[in-house]
């Protein structure tokens, strides 16, 4: 749909809030403001070992932010953007409690390469850098995450969950040899869980056969139904071509086309989700505005219906008061929604994990632990991550469904009181139903969709924080749980001497710990998830239906002051309230709502 | 033939008049494998440089190479007094293959049979190398085409009822990949009659692509290499890790005079001009740069790879008289090759009969199963005297016991793994017990019964848990041996 951009309408909805005096509008209008200047978009650059990942992120972002080593390879999640200056923190959660730390650039490479201290990694969620630079400005966000191997490999499952919020995904793979079986098998995965999926190939300043690699992978694509065109690219030639500040040879390099693709066709979507926030805030604003012009200027023209008037609109804002206080009826609905929720949870990780101990003791039973216990420790990691993963993603639809259960309320429970006169009726769903239904056609329910109100706190990083915490669970699994040690496979050789009844005994003692501890540390941050989507969804209700009595208190106090004023003041009143909503009538047709398909 | 190998050799023949018709030809088959060079495979995923690798460990380029994933069969490569190829066909039978070469690689002619249907090739070529091992050419692991990487994992009786039909493995590595793990896993056998680091080493591959084809490429792959070696895990799983160039190996030893004189007027471009051809291959081959034509310089690429070219010009700037077959030497030196032949010769080969047996013995182990239905009590029999032998000879212990050590199911420190690893290498007795060459005869027994004394005090430690105890106890044997063997010297 072509329709005028968000940015200039925006702009004229805010200074309209300046002249009516309504400055507790603007703060919201000035995040969407911010979110069109740069459009978050989430690219998670992926793919195996040693492909050049990293090095790719530094060419692109134009700074050396990802260390980049010949035999050391990147461990942790490190989500790249914009700053005013260099910076760095660090993302963890401990013992059920998450922690921001700022961090110094130098420390950096050792947090997130294999060759730090893995002690250091503790809890170790998303490490998250900050730099100067005019791609990432325009509101990118790169990822730049650990190889991953097999599918089965913890590390994919980790980028795979990552990948459900990603605008899109990035794989690396490079020129030395053509796609492999797994690599092939993860960008299956990976398209069903995001659209949009670009394929690099890397390093072809260093293989004569580069352009013949590219044809190989663009077959093994083809045959599996993959419509993905892979660029070619060299982040060393692109370095040699800014050192020696030559244009043609960065053209070779290839990595101009590849940040073209980033910055335009892949910004797009996310542009498109800004423009249409936008669109909704500067609706919802209009709206908010006109409601008290409306009534002043219905009782200004007939001023026998004065006092009923301002009968209605006291009601009107108790109504919204009694709306915000504890007991209300949505208030209700969201707590007990979420209640419900944890409940649901508990049980679901309660019985899964029963499930899996259950069928733990039947493989303990049916084979030695001697010889089966390598078999077993991959089978048992596989599950808990399955059963975590199934809970983020039940976490996410459950909570989209309480959301929309009270979009329904309060469209049924905000009183028409404010609807004087004639004019387009109060939208509720407006914001609360329309602003997400461009995201509503992105995969998975609210984390997926980047809810509004959590998106918009102040980053998309919150978002990725969240979610980071849950790849967290698949890596650190089981070193950082703190039973590395009784998973070994040590300590069952050493029992290979004794009897099987007692080797299974021990097998069985050691497999059930760690399914212990995995339980307790999954259950603590989904419940801290569970609790902070619960928070923001408060907390969003809550300011909107305070922004909704202002209006009505404007509202009231206009009324007053027009009534015991002379006939001549209450002309010119009137005659600039018809102007004013002239000229927001105006802004509302600039803004059509979005039809539902 | 060592006394272990007659033993087993004896087996066989026992075998032979035990079983039945077609276990009586299995067990000549197992018969036939003691009198043959150690088998030596080289594995790995896809394009981790193993026919490359092939090539260099001969000396000469036979296996075919590409960019593309190119080996479809596993291939013996089998010393020989002639130049032939032959087919083994799934069936059974076999049959001779005509074959060309190009550019010296061989190209097979298959003569219409289909792939699928070839269980395997086996060239026979003369050579030194191939006298002492015979190396076996596999297709990738994690191969798009799974057939492919089946036909791997069959040699190696991964996941399938064929038996392992190699001895020791030399497993290529490009950066540790959790396949690599679950491949190398899977290849060493847990049953304790097959003990194993003991016979695989891993090989850092590609090494000259390792740091971008910087002329320090090599130093970055010889740390990585360490880097591994430091991993409990790795060490678990391979006895050392070596990184090898291939592609500057095998193009060092048939490296020609016109690719030096090539290099040789490369080196006389203009040094920023020439600075700029070596950013990157495109670059290299762009047309209209050097005196040479692109195809020249796009040959030279193929040969030596960037590094390969860099090392080359390098070398020449620093001594322009250098002749070719100096090249070549060097080229040969960079690559590492030779520090991976060094490692075979001294922890493969010194082994290779203990290896066979243990081959032979899990071979013969198979037969007495697959005969249990038909046969019992033969069965039976079998089995009882594949476990006297196993239990009567020392050499498989100590096997057994490096396993333990060198995947840490035993936890010793790190000198004392370094005593046993000595201890445990067939050699001279000073050379095993540590001591100078010219030690004389007093000091060796008196040194051997100290650390008898130790080993076996540490085996009856109340405290040492089982596995310990017996891995202690097969220390304190090797040593009591020594003793015993220096005192029959004197004596």
């Amino acid at each position: 749909m072509a329709s005028e951009p968000a940015a200039p309408i925006l702009s004229d909805v805010m200074t309209a809030c300046q002249g009516l005096g309504r400055a507790d509008l603007l703060r919201r209008l000035r995040f969407a403001e911010a979110r069109l200047s740069r459009p978050s978009t989430l690219v998670c650059v992926v793919g195996e070992y040693k492909q050049g990942k990293s090095m790719l992120v530094n060419a692109l972002v134009g700074s050396d932010v990802c260390p980049v080593d010949d035999g050391v390879a990147t461990v942790a999640f490190t989500a790249v953007s914009v700053a005013d200056a260099p910076s760095a923190r660090v993302r963890r959660s401990l013992e059920g409690t998450s922690t921001v730390e700022e961090i110094d650039l130098d420390d950096v490479a050792d947090l997130v390469s294999e060759r730090g201290d893995p002690e250091a990694r503790t809890g170790l969620d998303l490490v998250e850098i900050g730099v100067p630079s005019e791609v990432l400005s325009k509101g990118l966000t790169l990822v730049d995450t650990p190889g991953v191997g097999g599918l089965l490999d913890r590390h994919a499952t980790a980028t795979l969950r990552f990948l459900r919020v990603a605008d899109a995904v990035l794989f690396v793979t490079d020129a030395s040899q053509e796609l492999t079986a797994s690599e092939v098998e993860f960008l299956q995965s990976a398209r069903d869980c995001c659209a949009d999926v670009i394929v690099a190939v890397t390093k072809i300043d260093l293989y004569p056969a580069w352009a013949k690699i590219v044809d190989l992978d663009r077959e093994h694509l083809d045959d599996r139904g993959l419509d993905l065109d892979p660029i070619a690219v060299s982040a060393a030639t692109h370095r040699e071509a800014q050192d020696r500040r030559l244009a043609d040879l960065d053209t070779e390099s290839g990595i101009p086309r590849l940040r073209n693709h980033l910055v335009h066709s892949v910004m797009e979507g996310a542009r498109e989700r800004a423009e249409e926030h936008a669109r909704a805030e500067s609706r919802w604003t209009v709206q908010r505005l006109r409601e008290p012009l409306l009534a002043e200027l219905t009782a200004l023209e007939d001023p026998e219906r004065l006092g009923e008037a301002v009968e209605r609109l006291r009601a009107a804002e108790q109504r919204f008061a009694a709306l915000q206080a504890g007991g209300a009826r949505w208030s209700t609905v969201l707590n007990d929604g979420f209640t419900d929720l944890r409940a649901d949870v508990d049980h679901r990780l309660r019985s899964g994990i029963r499930a899996i101990l259950a069928e733990l003791d039947e493989r303990v039973d049916a084979a030695d632990p001697a010889e089966s216990w390598d078999e077993l420790h991959r089978w048992l990691q596989e599950r808990l991550v399955t059963l975590v993963d199934e809970l983020l993603a039940s976490v996410d639809a459950q909570s989209a469904a309480v959301n929309e259960q009270i979009a329904a309320l309060l469209l049924v429970e905000v009183p028409p009181a404010l609807q004087l006169g004639g004019g387009p009726a109060l939208g509720v769903d407006d914001v609360w139903g329309a602003s997400d239904r461009s995201l509503k056609a992105r995969k998975g329910g609210l984390l997926a969709s980047g809810l509004t109100a959590l998106r918009g706190g102040s980053s998309g990083t919150i978002l990725l924080g969240m979610v980071a915490r849950f790849a967290g669970i698949a890596l650190a699994t089981p070193v950082s749980l703190g039973v590395a040690v009784a998973f070994g496979v040590k300590q069952v050789a050493d029992v290979r001497q004794q009897e099987l009844s007692r080797r299974r005994q021990e097998a069985r003692a050691v497999a059930r710990r760690f399914v212990e501890e995995v339980s307790i540390e999954a259950g603590n941050r989904l419940h801290r998830l569970v609790q902070e989507l619960h928070r923001g969804l408060r907390d969003d209700y809550s300011t909107r239906l305070q922004e909704m009595t202002r209006s009505a208190a404007a509202a009231v106090a206009g009324l007053r002051a027009s009534s015991e004023t002379d006939l001549q003041t209450r002309r010119d009143r009137a005659m600039r309230l018809r102007a004013w909503l002239d000229h927001l009538d105006g802004l509302l047709d600039r803004l059509p709502a979005e039809v539902e398909p | 033939m060592s006394e272990l190998l007659d033993r087993v050799d004896r087996l066989c023949e026992e075998a032979t008049a035990l079983a039945d018709v077609s276990a009586s030809s299995s067990a000549s088959v197992i018969r036939d494998r003691l009198e043959e060079p150690l088998r030596v495979a080289i594995a790995g995923r896809v394009k981790a440089g193993k026919s490359t690798l092939l090539n260099a460990l001969v000396g000469e380029r036979l296996a075919p190479t590409d960019a593309g994933e190119c080996t479809r069969i596993v291939t013996w490569y089998r010393q020989g007094t002639g130049y032939e190829v032959e087919a083994t066909r799934r069936g059974g039978g076999t049959a001779p293959l005509r074959f060309d070469r190009i550019e010296g690689a061989l190209a097979v002619d298959l003569d219409g049979v289909d792939v699928d249907e070839i269980l395997r090739l086996t060239v026979r070529w003369p050579s030194s190398r191939l006298a002492r091992m015979t190396l076996i050419d596999t297709p990738g692991l994690e191969s798009l085409d799974e057939q492919r990487s089946l036909r791997t994992r069959e040699l190696f009786g991964v996941g399938t009822d064929h038996p392992n039909e190699v001895d020791a493995v030399i497993y290529l590595l490009r950066h540790l990949h959790p396949s690599d793990q679950a491949f190398l896993d899977a290849f060493l056998d847990r049953s304790l009659t097959q003990p194993s680091p003991v016979n695989a080493v891993a090989v850092l591959s590609r090494a000259d692509e390792i740091g971008a084809g910087r002329i320090d490429a090599l130093d970055s792959a010889r740390s990585i290499a360490a880097r591994y070696l430091a991993d409990d895990r790795v060490r678990a799983l391979c006895a050392t890790v070596v990184p090898v160039a291939g592609l500057i190996a095998e193009t060092g030893y048939t490296l020609r005079e016109d690719e030096v004189a090539t290099l040789r007027s490369l080196v006389t471009v203009d040094a920023s001009e020439l600075d700029l051809l070596l950013v990157s291959v495109d670059r290299f081959c762009a047309p209209g740069v050097s005196p040479l034509t692109v195809e020249s310089r796009r040959d030279l690429l193929w040969r030596l790879g960037l590094f390969g070219v860099r090392f080359c010009l390098r070398e020449l700037r620093l001594d322009p008289t250098l002749t070719a077959s100096e090249m070549a030497r060097r080229l040969v030196a960079a690559s590492g090759v030779e520090d991976l032949v060094e490692v075979l010769d001294e922890h493969l080969a010194p082994r290779a009969d203990a290896l066979k047996a243990r081959s032979a013995l899990v071979a013969l182990r198979a037969l007495a199963g697959d005969l249990a239905a038909a046969d019992p009590s033969s069965a039976r029999e079998l089995e009882r005297r594949i476990e006297r032998v196993e239990a009567g000879s020392h050499e498989l212990a100590e096997l057994r016991l490096l396993h333990l050590v060198l995947t840490g199911q035993v936890q010793l420190s790190d000198e004392e793994r370094a005593e046993i690893d000595h201890l445990t290498r067939p050699g001279g007795a000073t050379e095993r017990l540590g001591l100078p060459p010219d030690a004389p005869i007093g000091q060796q027994q008196a040194h051997a019964l100290a650390r008898l004394e130790h080993w076996r005090a540490r085996a009856r430690h109340p405290l040492s848990p089982r596995v310990l105890s017996d891995a202690c106890e097969i220390v304190a044997e090797s040593y009591e041996r020594l003793y015993v063997g220096a005192g029959s010297v004197s004596g």
